[in-house]
């Protein structure tokens, strides 16, 4: 009824649009001042005031029944919420606002949050909610499913699981349980402890969503570094590189332009104009990916400027290092005495020398992985090497050659880049470029923030380095800022919640290779790139040779096995093919196209999905299990580098159940719980131990008859050990602040106490100290205790001499091109799809309330005077498309796009589009050679060493739909 | 004139477009009972149309001469935007297949499976982003927040036929008598700035009441505390001591937005100084050069605008150059809780010359603001978190 009348109202109101109050001085109360008076107060004001006092009473609840959250859905934000409750409905969500403040005369970081967190309570009962286990009952998207109940749900899934484990043809590898970018934490925990157990296949989620800092990786051997955004405040100059931080970093962004009140200079450098570009001092308007380029030009400068740090470039850096000239290669103690029989104790070839000024004479240098000296203190060594010049020598096969510097090679390596040279590729002035240099090699603390968006381009990894390179040459570490990728803390006793002490273990595919081989990926690399794009991105490597060696890594990555045959831990990129999957808020299919999908589902034959609502990736499952989400469960946040915070999810009092629902533990615990019964019964008991590789299962087999015990820590070696019982989401998070060394020493009791979250201990800092009174920005350590970094050489890496970079004439510091197509004429358009404003990926794309603060479906800003031209108006139907596919979206037309650029938000998902087809569909895939490379130095694959998707390296055209 | 007046600055510089004040406004007060439409509080790009569509066309506000302009009622479909609804009940079963019917096909069904109730055609923040200028030697944006500015002259109170508009004695926050309103909306064609609404389930006006039933226990309105960029300072214009006070009276550094209206607001904008330098045909950097037309910023917040930019640009530089300006400290805002300065103890005693039962006090945190002539009262320090 109430919205017929609305409707009826709407009409009346449309047709009325002109109502002009034509008579308004008639009734204008000039003398209504009397009622305002002193004395005569408006006298029906309690009624109304009553209304709204109620009003705000209900929304407000009982203050003792106050939840906390975060709303941590892969977010770095982990922001202390608390929850509002009437009747054990929540109503609202309130910043707790409670942070303490570090220094009295750095901004605290009250209040934190953002729009999204500020309207979770009106997703969490909204009708697109799965409530009940479904099953389904037509094709594949067809949108027919069967509710089913959780004992049937759980029990298809675990016998899936028991099936696939116990098939000698499958096993533990063709078995996948991922957990996406919707459960991080203490709740996330749960996937991973099941996938341990089992030793079944998973993933980074990072590196298949493209938020790898590999160049970050090469320079300083760990991908995350950087600062707590509070260390921003007091910078001198602060660059976001390929970053939008008041749209990716909402809660604490405020930092940022405190700081420019603080006297901060602020640069943003990217192919938009956006949130943070508008504030700004100077915003570099760069062409899509050729930030390696502009970088190297920078490099270029400083070097031609002489405004580099040669104190500290000797100290810290590789760049004083000999090279053979000829090969290329780094010159190691065993070129020079022969590799030593027992090189396992020696580690020859992880020794290098640099010439000592001093002596004239060649030097070991010590803090590399291979020396027996572990600092980088050279004075009491008696060393100062020389950072310029050739020389020849002889070496231990006799062989005549001459070493040059590594700085020597930076020299030659970066020579063609003149600003000159580069402004018609990145379109930025040489003018703007020598300023830009300026604003970072003269004053006393420049941060340089390196936004996801690099990585997001084929030579991401080229580009992170370069800015690496360019802080390296400007001294810049600890105090004196230097590069802010993300910063990550480091936390010891986590793996309570995840880990079986080391005696069982997941199979950890590499996400970006793994999502590439799933989806066909050199099928679509074949059929789209040419010859000469992979030339033009791969300095001269043809597109014949690119896919042959691609072909062998792939090969070699193949089960991990060429990792488990190797000696030196990992040299290859490791994958498994599933064949039963298990996904946990995973926008797995989310962001690709119909081909992927299609390649996906042709290898697989189970997919179930967990997740508190249906995302387009559900859509296609064959199981769907309902999640209960951020106010409903028990979790402490992901440990996020960013701010020194953990949140806390406590519910509601007397929360009234959502569906049927449950947490991750529960969900996690049950489908253990259905496996053990299913191996325990009489039929199956002789197939219940699964055989497995002694690196994923230390007894050389998981006892599926055991499996709920194990997971659950009632197994009888577990309770010997008073392991912590888990298999709820509260037990998780006790656990995780019993045994959490940075967590000590919060209890939930006083995290409730303080707001709804704790502060970590001194001890979370990796490579700095992180002082309760200061913020927090690496490497100090290195710097001030002469500590070495974990590289190859113990110093920040300048040079890799991996053959695959000598190839590609990457050993050094460089411009690369982007892979794109380029073809003006057809394909004139890059599509950019930077974070989002309104969502966390996928998280919260479908909620009502923040879709009408935008325009209701997918929209796309397009230059407005290539717009004009095309006679695109705004609001219209736009078909984007490539060869490889097409999707239809709202036009924005927009002074803030770039003529070449479309720029739309990332994260929609497919069925918010026409067709029900996203920009997925015009993304080619590829992977980078310099990110695949393995088994170098500090350059093995891990959670760091990993590689991404390159989702902005694409060529697209447009026209009217 | 009331006896006190609650007032906001917003700081436009610190304002990074988030919205999440305008998402904490509609969970506290505009997601329910008619008023789904409303945005209490928007947050608008300008240059843009705006919320609702061209609303400083609109006309409302008082003459030169002191008399109520003619205004216009903005329309729900065009103006402000039907608040769209979306099919989640049906999603699960939306048939995503094309013709092909395999889900891989190059177009699945031509339907999105979650698509809006009807076709969208305006919203509250229909031009986000979109700035004006040519791309990229001089096209600007800002963000512009904007809730009802509690005006010491409000012009919807004169335009009411009912006398149905009051302005609290207490603390000049400007009320709609729900009791006695009849919806005949002259208020909104009176109000210059459009920031009343229609609701239509009650055929009454409401707008932004400055979330005077959190102010009145202790609790700061839900835009201004939950604002993730910091910018926003809510107290008592005549707290000498308080931030509000000092950028307006002091510094004067605030300023009401289009105060040629006539209405006097409440609200005041810290004007946009800090926007990126421009470039010319070539490509080079214009040093010195500004692109937000100090025009649009005189039409926006009145020739002050100008004496405001300097002071504010010549504090900026004392601060670089010196370390201190007490300005910038102001604008900093060291502590998030001082920002707000609110004065329960005050409303206790309004409730109690007006015989109304007590007001309770939610939250200890922000009740800084006493004006001398209230009595100070005791408040007890919340507990340093132990650890």
């Amino acid at each position: 009824m109430a919205n017929e009348r609305r409707r009826d109202f709407l009409k009346f109101s449309g047709v009325t649009a002109a109502v002009v109050a034509s008579q308004g001085t008639l009734f204008a109360k000039r003398d209504v001042m009397q009622i305002e008076s002193d004395t005569r107060a408006y006298p029906n004001a309690n009624y109304t005031e009553t209304l709204y006092r109620n009003e705000f009473g209900l929304t407000r609840g009982t203050v003792e029944d106050t939840g906390y959250a975060y709303h941590c859905s892969h977010c770095q934000g982990n922001c202390a919420w608390e929850a509002w409750s009437h009747d054990g409905m929540v109503t609202r969500e309130n910043q707790s606002a409670r942070y303490p403040s570090v220094d009295a005369k750095i901004p605290d970081p009250n209040p934190r949050g953002c729009n999204k967190g500020a309207q979770y309570s009106q997703m969490m009962h909204e009708k697109e909610r799965l409530l009940y286990p479904m099953q389904r009952a037509g094709k594949r998207g067809e949108g027919k499913w069967k509710r089913i109940s959780w004992e049937k749900a759980a029990t298809e899934v675990a016998q899936k699981f028991f099936d696939v484990m116990t098939d000698p043809q499958r096993g533990p590898g063709r078995l996948m349980v991922r957990s996406g970018t919707g459960t991080t934490g203490s709740r996330g925990a749960a996937s991973s402890r099941l996938s341990a157990l089992l030793g079944s296949n998973t993933i980074y989620p990072s590196s298949s969503s493209g938020d790898i800092f590999s160049g970050a990786v090469v320079a300083y051997g760990d991908g995350k570094v950087g600062c707590t955004y509070d260390f921003l405040y007091q910078a001198n100059t602060v660059i976001f590189w390929g970053a939008n931080p008041s749209v990716s970093h909402m809660p604490d962004a405020h930092y940022i332009w405190e700081g420019k009140y603080n006297g901060a200079k602020v640069i943003v450098i990217t192919p938009e104009f956006n949130a943070s570009a508008k504030s700004a001092d100077l915003w570099i308007p760069i062409k899509p990916g050729t930030d390696a380029i502009l970088a190297a030009s920078v490099i270029y400068e400083i070097l031609a400027e002489k405004l580099y740090k040669p104190e500290f470039m000797k100290r810290f850096t590789d760049l004083p290092f000999l090279v053979i000239k000829e090969t290329k290669k780094l010159l190691r103690r065993s070129d020079l005495e022969g590799m030593p029989e027992d090189e396992d104790q020696e580690h020859f070839s992880e020794q290098f020398y640099a010439l000592n000024r001093r002596t004239g004479r060649l030097i070991l240098m010590p803090g590399t992985e291979g020396s027996e000296q572990k600092s980088l203190r050279l004075d009491e060594l008696g060393i100062d090497p020389e950072l310029e010049g050739e020389w020849p020598i002889t070496l231990h096969d006799k062989r005549e050659v001459v070493v040059m510097t590594v700085f020597e090679m930076l020299k030659r390596n970066i020579k063609a880049y003149a600003p000159e040279e580069t402004q018609k590729l990145t379109g930025v002035h040489p003018d703007t470029v020598r300023r830009l240099v300026k604003d970072i090699a003269l004053p006393k603390v420049v941060s340089i923030t390196a936004g996801s968006a690099l990585s997001k381009y084929f030579n991401g990894l080229m580009s992170i380095w370069n800015i690496a390179s360019i802080c390296g040459l400007t001294g810049r570490l600890g105090p004196y800022g230097g590069l802010n990728t993300e910063n990550e803390f480091h936390f010891s006793g986590l793996d309570v919640l995840s880990g079986f002490s080391g005696k069982y273990k997941p199979r950890v595919s590499s996400g970006f290779v793994g999502e590439f081989v799933f989806g066909d990926g050199m099928k679509t690399f074949d059929n789209y790139f040419t010859d000469e794009d992979t030339k033009r991105a791969q300095n001269g490597m043809g597109k014949r040779e690119y896919m042959e060696i691609i072909e062998a890594m792939l090969e070699q990555g193949k089960k991990g096995q060429a990792n488990a045959e190797s000696a030196e831990g990992s040299v290859a990129k490791p994958w498994w093919q599933p064949d039963v999957c298990l996904a946990v808020s995973d926008s797995e299919l989310s962001s690709k196209g119909s081909g992927y999908r299609e390649a996906f589902f042709q290898k697989i034959t189970y997919f179930a999905c967990i997740d508190d609502r249906l995302s387009d990736t559900a859509a296609y499952a064959d199981l769907l299990l309902p999640l209960a989400s951020d106010y409903e469960v028990w979790g402490l946040g992901a440990p996020s580098g960013v701010h020194r915070f953990v949140g806390l999810t406590k519910p509601i009092s007397n929360l009234k159940p959502v569906g049927e629902t449950k947490d991750e533990w529960r969900i996690m615990a049950l489908i253990a719980k259905k496996l053990e019964e299913i191996a325990r019964k009489p039929e199956n008991r002789d197939k219940a131990k699964v055989k497995d590789e002694k690196r994923f299962a230390e007894p050389g087999f998981h006892d599926l008859t055991q499996v709920y015990q194990e997971f659950s820590n009632m197994d009888k070696a577990s309770e010997a050990a008073q392991e912590p019982y888990l298999g709820r989401g509260k037990l998780a998070a006790e656990a995780a602040l019993e045994h959490c060394k940075q967590y000590q020493p919060w209890t939930i009791e006083k995290m409730e106490q303080a707001g709804g979250f704790l502060q970590l201990n001194e001890t979370a800092g990796k490579s700095s100290p992180l002082y309760a009174g200061r913020p927090y920005n690496t490497f100090e350590n290195m710097l001030y205790k002469s500590e070495r970094f974990e590289t190859l050489s113990g110093r920040q890496t300048f040079y890799v001499d991996h053959d695959l970079y000598i190839k590609l004439g990457a050993q050094t510091n460089r411009g690369m091109e982007r892979i794109g197509l380029r073809d003006p004429r057809h394909y004139p358009f890059v599509l950019v799809t930077p974070y989002a404003r309104w969502s966390v990926h996928s998280d919260y794309k479908t909620s009502k309330t923040l879709l009408r603060l935008q325009r209701a479906v997918p929209s796309m800003q397009i230059n407005k005077l290539i717009a004009e031209k095309m006679k695109i108006e705004d609001g219209s139907r736009v078909r984007v498309f490539n060869a490889l596919g097409e999707f239809f979206v709202m036009a924005k037309v927009s002074s803030s796009c770039p003529p070449d650029t479309l720029v739309m938000e990332e994260g929609w998902e497919p069925y918010m589009f026409w067709y029900n087809r996203g920009p997925g569909e015009v993304i080619p895939s590829s992977l980078n050679l310099l990110e695949m490379a393995d088994g170098w130095g500090h350059l093995r694959f891990g959670p760091l060493w990993d590689g991404n998707r390159y989702v902005y390296d694409n060529a697209v055209a447009i026209e009217k739909a | 004139m009331s006896k006190r007046q609650l007032a906001m600055v917003i700081d436009l510089n610190k304002c990074i477009g988030c919205q999440a004040c305008t998402v904490a406004c509609k969970t506290q007060w505009t997601n329910r009972n008619g008023r789904e439409y409303m945005y209490w509080n928007n947050v608008e790009t300008y240059p843009g149309d705006g919320y609702p569509k061209k609303w400083m066309e609109l006309g409302g506000g008082f003459d030169a001469a002191g008399d109520l302009k003619e205004g216009i009622i903005p329309a729900i479909e065009t103006d402000y935007g039907v608040p769209w609804d979306y099919n989640y009940d049906s999603l699960a079963e939306a048939n995503l297949l094309g013709p092909d019917e395999t889900g891989y096909g190059k177009q699945g069904a031509e339907e999105p499976g979650l698509h809006p109730d009807r076709e969208p055609t305006w919203g509250p923040n229909w031009d986000e982003d979109e700035g004006a200028g040519a791309f990229p030697a001089d096209n600007y944006f800002f963000y512009l927040p904007r809730i009802c500015n509690h005006c010491t002259n409000p012009s919807c109170l004169s335009a009411c036929p009912r006398d149905a508009i009051f302005k609290r004695d207490e603390d000049g926050v400007v009320l709609v008598d729900l009791d006695r309103c009849q919806g005949y909306r002259y208020c909104i064609a009176g109000c210059p700035y459009k920031k009343i609404y229609f609701n239509p389930k009650l055929s009454k006006s409401e707008k932004c009441i400055l979330c005077f039933p959190r102010i009145e226990q202790g609790l700061p309105p839900a835009c201004a505390q939950q604002c993730a960029g910091r910018t926003r300072f809510v107290g008592f214009l005549d707290d000498e001591e308080g931030q509000v006070h000092q950028l307006v009276e002091k510094y004067k550094v605030a300023l009401p937005l289009r105060s040629d209206y006539g209405t006097v607001p409440n609200v005041y904008y810290v004007p946009p100084i800090e926007g990126p330098v421009k470039y010319d045909a070539n490509g080079k950097i214009i040093t010195e050069s500004q692109r937000i037309p100090a025009e649009e910023l005189e039409m926006l917040f009145g020739k002050e605008v100008h004496v405001a930019i300097n002071t504010l640009r010549a504090e900026k530089e004392k601060r670089k150059r010196t370390g201190e300006s007490a300005l910038m400290d102001l604008l900093i805002a060291y502590q998030h809780a001082d920002m707000f300065r609110l004065d329960n103890a005050y409303y206790q005693r309004v409730a109690k010359e007006k015989g109304l039962p007590p007001i309770p006090l939610l939250d200890d945190r922000y009740l800084k603001g006493r004006s001398s002539e209230t009595a100070p009262i005791e408040v007890p320090e919340r507990g340093e978190h132990e650890s």
